[in-house]
């Protein structure tokens, strides 16, 4: 179990710090839920370049391809990693009539999200607002058959992001069925973060 | 002078001329390119004129749907005019990086053409995944000769 110092910030000799204030958007009081990610970016360097420019979207743990964690935003702060969020009632076939009414005839993106966004949790997935993001710099490669694929994680960052779920998810009380890759809860790659364990 | 009264009943002519079956002409030849246009294609326009040293063209612009239309990317296209020399070329196809974000996924909801002798500009309209409280962004792109276009970001609304 972590220990959190007072700016949000980890304490733990395998999580080195390298935060991007850029990253934070405001407070995130409740964390329900995780999210992992991949990148689009050949290395660690080259996304935490990125994300300390103004205005940057990122997430707030970045795993290396050597399984390096590092902290890139307080675990205090909002970022903005998740997006619009999928229709949790539909996915798991439990909506009310009200909610199938709402839904109905709304299309992907910002059509659902808007009203997924004003669910209380857990009738929503958790999203930008209480998810912690951990990201794994990877590269997504151009398929044969057109289109894009997230390369697999390399098997040091699938046992540091298994060691950071663990760990984060025992420190804020996140349960590990609210552990999530990013397409399951919102519109992505389907393989981005498929091949991440926890 | 033109008889302003008499000008529509002029134009129903033609008009109606174009409604009859055409026996003896080629009828839409292009009509298996565009059934065969892929789904995630939402629209595709002309936008202006290039101009650059001898060589003349337009752009076009083409949206296609990501992940069933939750997003969409913009490409800018240069295009080349016919010449006596020969036909219209493909010169370049450039995506807008800024605006086909995975991580920041924009839904473009309307683009608007401003296309004057001197400069095109494109104003796009749409929505981004990121607000927590939904808005329309907008962005303005000057299109420049030779595969180059300027993005400056509005304010959102």
């Amino acid at each position: 179990m972590f220990v959190i110092a007072p700016n949000g910030q980890v304490q733990s000799p395998r999580v080195r710090p390298a935060l991007c204030p850029t990253l934070e958007r405001g407070p995130l009081p409740l964390v329900h839920g995780i999210v992992v990610h991949q990148t689009d970016s050949p290395t660690a360097a080259a996304t935490l370049a990125a994300w300390r420019q103004p205005g940057a979207y990122g997430a707030h743990f970045l795993v290396d391809k050597d399984g390096t964690v590092w902290q890139t935003a307080s675990v205090l702060r909002r970022t903005d990693h998740v997006g619009y969020i999928k229709s949790r009632c539909i996915a798991e076939h439990n909506c009310t009539p009200a909610e199938f009414a709402q839904l109905r005839g709304r299309r992907p993106g910002h059509d659902t999200g808007t009203i997924e966004l004003r669910k209380p949790f857990p009738r929503r997935y958790p999203m930008n607002a209480d998810a912690i993001g951990i990201e794994n710099v990877s590269r997504a490669l151009r398929r044969a058959a057109g289109g894009l694929a997230f390369e697999p994680l390399s098997a040091a960052q699938v046992e540091s992001t298994r060691w950071l779920v663990d760990e984060l998810a025992q420190t804020l009380g996140v349960p590990l069925t609210e552990v999530y890759r990013h397409p399951e809860v919102s519109w992505k790659l389907e393989s981005e973060g498929a091949s991440a364990q926890w | 002078m033109v008889n302003r009264a008499v000008l529509p009943l002029a134009l129903s002519v033609p008009l109606a001329l174009l409604d009859a079956p055409a026996a003896h002409a080629l009828e839409s030849r292009q009509r298996e390119l565009v059934a065969a246009l892929p789904l995630a294609v939402r629209s595709v326009q002309s936008c202006g004129h290039w101009h650059e040293g001898e060589a003349d063209g337009s752009f076009r612009l083409v949206v296609a749907d990501v992940d069933d239309g939750a997003g969409t990317e913009l490409y800018i296209q240069w295009l080349r005019d016919p010449t006596p020399a020969g036909g219209p070329a493909l010169l370049r196809s450039v995506p807008v990086r800024e605006l086909n974000d995975d991580h920041a996924q924009v839904e473009i909801t309307e683009l608007r053409c401003l296309a004057r002798k001197t400069a095109t500009t494109l104003e796009v309209r749409g929505w981004f995944e990121h607000d927590a409280t939904p808005r329309l962004h907008t962005w303005r792109l000057e299109l420049l000769p030779a595969g180059a276009y300027r993005l400056r970001p509005g304010a959102p609304r």
